[in-house]
This record gives C-alpha cells, sequence and structure tokens, in this order.
C-alpha cells in the first residue's frame, strides 16, 4: 500500500533529507507533499488525503506543535498519524507531544533505519513489505 | 566561559558536523584563523529559552556551507543552490543547539528554541566574534570557522 506523506519543516535541505530517507527506507509512497510551516500543512491537509504527517516543531509562522493543536480541532484531520522530527531531546517535551496525539517522536539526526523503525510501528506496514 | 559549556559545545558541534553533513572539525588557536581580510561568510545565530537562556553563533565560509549541504544531500557541489548552503548551515545550528541542551541540561528540562537567523558576515563583524575571550576558534575540512555560546541563569547541576 502506498501512503501519501506530508513533511512539515521550514528546511528544504531536512525535506529534501526526510524524502531521500524515506527513500532509502523503502517506504512506498504515493504522494509527497511538502510545507515549510505549520499554516502550509494545514492548507495541505485540508485539500488532500494525507496518510501520514513528518513535522518539525520550531518553524516560523506556525509551530508543529500549534499545527497538532489544529489538527485536533478537525474531525478528520485528528485521524491523520503525526510523527514529529525535531532536534528537541527534553522527555517532558516528548510526552507534552504524545499526549496532543502525536503518534511518535523522532530525534535529529536520524537514520533510514530509525525512520522505518518508527513508520512501521505508527502505520503497522512492516508485516505488509515483508511479506511482498 | 564554563569549561563545561566550552567542552560540551565543541564535542557536540564536531559530532553534529560528521552525523548531519560528513564532515570534521577540530578546535585551533585563535592565531591561525584569518583576522579580517576574507570575504563569503555566513553568521547563523539560535537562542534557546527555558529554565535558562542563551544563545550560540556559527559563522563559516560560505563555500564550506556549499559543501555540508551536498554532503546532507549526498549531491555533487555544483549542483547545490547558493540558498542552501544557509539552509545547511541553519540545520547544523539547531540540531547542535538541541543536543548541546540535552548535553548540559538533561531530558527532563523544557527549551524553546528560535527558529535560527542568518546573514552574510562582514569582515568587522568576523573581526568582533573573533575578538570575543568566548569564542572557538575551528578548523571544519580545513575551513576557518568560529563558534560562541552565551548562557544567562544557572545551568542545574542535576
Amino acid at each position: 500500500m502506498a501512503y501519501n506523506i506530508l513533511v512539515v519543516d521550514d528546511s528544504v535541505i531536512v525535506r529534501a533529507v526526510i524524502k531521500k530517507t524515506l527513500d532509502l527506507a523503502g517506504i512506498d509512497i504515493g504522494e509527497f507533499f511538502e510545507a515549510g510551516n505549520g499554516k502550509e500543512g494545514l492548507s495541505i491537509l485540508r485539500d488532500n488525503w494525507i496518510d501520514l504527517v513528518l513535522a518539525d516543531i520550531n518553524m516560523p509562522e506556525m509551530t508543529g506543535i500549534e499545527m497538532v493543536d489544529r489538527m485536533a480541532q478537525n474531525g478528520l484531520m485528528k485521524t491523520v498519524s503525526v510523527i514529529m522530527i525535531s532536534t528537541e531531546g527534553s522527555q517532558t517535551r516528548v510526552e507534552e507531544l504524545k499526549s496532543k496525539g502525536v503518534r511518535a517522536y523522532i530525534r535529529k539526526p536520524f537514520t533510514p533505519e530509525i525512520i522505518r523503525e518508527v513508520i512501521d510501528q505508527v502505520l503497522g506496514a512492516g508485516d505488509e513489505r515483508n511479506d511482498s | 566561559m564554563n569549561g563545561t559549556i566550552r567542552e560540551t559545545l565543541i564535542d557536540v558541534f564536531c559530532r553534529v558536523l560528521e552525523q548531519v553533513a560528513f564532515a570534521f572539525g577540530e578546535e585551533t588557536p585563535k592565531e591561525e584563523l584569518p583576522a579580517a581580510e576574507f570575504s563569503g561568510y555566513l553568521l547563523c545565530g539560535i537562542a534557546f529559552r527555558g529554565p535558562f537562556e542563551g544563545a550560540i553563533e556559527m559563522a563559516l565560509p560560505s563555500e564550506l556551507c556549499r559543501e555540508l549541504a551536498a554532503n546532507t544531500l549526498g549531491a555533487e557541489r555544483e549542483s547545490v543552490a547558493p540558498e542552501m548552503a544557509a539552509d545547511a548551515l541553519k540545520e547544523i545550528a539547531n540540531v547542535t543547539c538541541g543536543q548541546w541542551l540535552t548535553n548540559v541540561a538533561g531530558e527532563k528540562l523544557v527549551f524553546d528554541l528560535s527558529v535560527p537567523t542568518i546573514e552574510d558576515l562582514g569582515s568587522a563583524g568576523w573581526k568582533e566574534l573573533r575578538s570575543r575571550a568566548s569564542s572557538i576558534a575551528m578548523v571544519v575540512d580545513d575551513a576557518p570557522v568560529l563558534i560562541d555560546i552565551s548562557v544567562q541563569g544557572d545551568i542545574p547541576s542535576d
């Protein structure tokens, strides 16, 4: 099954690295969407079917946390799986994110292996890929 | 500058360079860095706020930043757009700041990080940064680099 994935990060280079890492990790991508901040991310979420959001925390205009808060207020968006990818290492912050519905947290810098492991956990796709 | 703050910053910066951009850095005597005669440097700043606050600054040649961007993307240097150079430096500053905070303050405290800023660094700016007692001279892939950190407030001992 191919997944429509949205990456929200203000860094063009990070978005490119995440895209490359997803390819290396063997994630089956349907459509790949990019946004430079939470506001742009919400706009893409409103107009497209998204299976998974990978979002940074610190971004101009609207942070990843604000975006997650807005998603929680929308009946359809709150069902979309969100993984935060950020540099912050505070477990207190990670717990706060999970209480807001964030499914997992990946700390930068990351490897393709970590990305694959976490996405498999969140989307439950590991068995399917192993069977194919 | 407190020894732990300084040594941890050098350690974290070198580790992040290696992990993110496959580049290698080491501290060098400040006298070995150019005093002022140069062009094409970028200055990146990132601030943090929490139980204590402060900021990290990094000055790197823009050509080195372009090389770091190419390494990060696994691409040829010539194929990397100049704006990607600034983006690579911002990301290195961002990851360095997050890792440094965890190293010195542990995993319980929460900090808010600013969006990294970037600007062209003129000769006067380099001279000022180099003259600070707290700034650290580094060599990254044979290129001169300056980093600095300022901290206000006490870092908890636990």
